[in-house]
């Protein structure tokens, strides 16, 4: 046998014994474990985005801030009305499960017509949105209303103006209904 | 991760470098255990080289240089490892006597079979260095008994 083979050989009858292969192969990772290990650090990031989200939606941002950035989502929606009418004596006769009456729109803005409302929620609220129109040019705007728990979040002299993304939005309050126009 | 198979690849290769079994054990079982919880494309290279890394960490000193520059370079014979005939006891102790980086440098041209440009490469020093140390070698390993 020439130098190279007695050298091969030589490491090659070196071998693991039983229990030394079976002391290494039980302190190897299984694939199913590495790949939760590995996912371990997504998902607690996933979890604190969740919880900081959730709290600064719920616990940092101001009520009306919250109210605003509900009703611009809930008017991009463009949800069709439930009960198809520009009588506000129907609508609440439809609408029969809210704890306080619609109040007619046109009173305050004569150049806008309902054409329809329904059910929805504010803050987790029963709300209702009806659907406006208007006369001259033919937008459409989202007017909500609601009885908030929370009578001190706005007062009734005071119209809020906020812009979220590109919807315009007015806040105001009237014998105890919060009023939000969505436009 | 490793099969029966590669876990003696990676303690033969240990072993070159320990020239010991407990020691050689040991480095795989570190090296294994510092793996988990990592997400390793080719694990036999990555367990030898991590293999390298913590050997020649715990022994800076006696591994940087070769064991055998007192050997006389100019050698006048040309050697030929086919001419080399040595018995086994004799392999083991003149293997023991050799530096660590001698060892594995045999080691990765018999066994893994690496050709001189390829270790030279993969060891970041010029061919003519290898070549330098592999004529050492062979006149250590001819030479009839260890001094």
């Amino acid at each position: 046998m020439s130098f190279q083979d007695d050298f091969k050989k030589f490491y090659q009858d070196k071998k693991l014994s039983a229990q030394q292969l079976e002391k290494l192969s039980n302190i190897q990772e299984s694939k199913i474990k590495l790949f939760v290990n590995l996912l371990k650090p997504a998902l607690v990031g996933a979890i604190a985005a969740v919880v900081i989200i959730f709290t600064y939606n719920n616990f940092i941002l101001e009520p009306l801030d919250r109210i605003s950035k509900e009703v611009a989502y809930n008017h991009l929606k463009n949800m069709p009305p439930e009960v198809l009418t520009s009588d506000y004596k129907i609508m609440n006769d439809a609408l029969d499960k809210l704890d306080f009456p619609i109040q007619n729109y046109n009173e305050i803005a004569s150049n806008k017509v309902a054409e329809g409302a329904r059910y929805c929620s504010i803050l987790g609220k029963i709300a209702v949105q009806i659907k406006l129109k208007d006369i001259k040019t033919g937008k459409v705007a989202t007017l909500y209303q609601y009885r908030p728990e929370d009578q001190s979040i706005l007062s009734n002299q005071n119209i809020i103006k906020k812009v979220i993304g590109k919807t315009s939005i007015s806040m105001w309050k009237k014998q105890g209904i919060i009023f939000v126009l969505a436009q | 991760m490793f099969d029966e198979k590669k876990l003696n690849e990676l303690y033969r290769y240990s072993y070159a470098l320990t020239n010991g079994a407990d020691q050689a054990f040991d480095l795989v079982h570190e090296t294994i255990l510092s793996m988990n919880g990592k997400l390793i494309i080719n694990k036999v290279a990555y367990a030898k080289k991590s293999i390298r890394n913590k050997f020649y960490n715990m022994h800076k000193r006696d591994s940087k240089s070769t064991g055998l520059q007192g050997h006389n370079l100019n050698h006048e014979s040309k050697i030929d490892w086919e001419e080399i005939i040595i018995s086994r006891n004799e392999l083991k102790a003149r293997l023991s006597i050799i530096k660590p980086n001698d060892r594995e440098l045999l080691y990765n041209i018999f066994v893994e079979e690496y050709t001189y440009k390829e270790v030279a490469r993969n060891e970041k020093v010029p061919i003519g260095t290898i070549l330098a140390r592999v004529h050492r070698l062979k006149i250590f390993f001819q030479e009839e008994e260890v001094k």
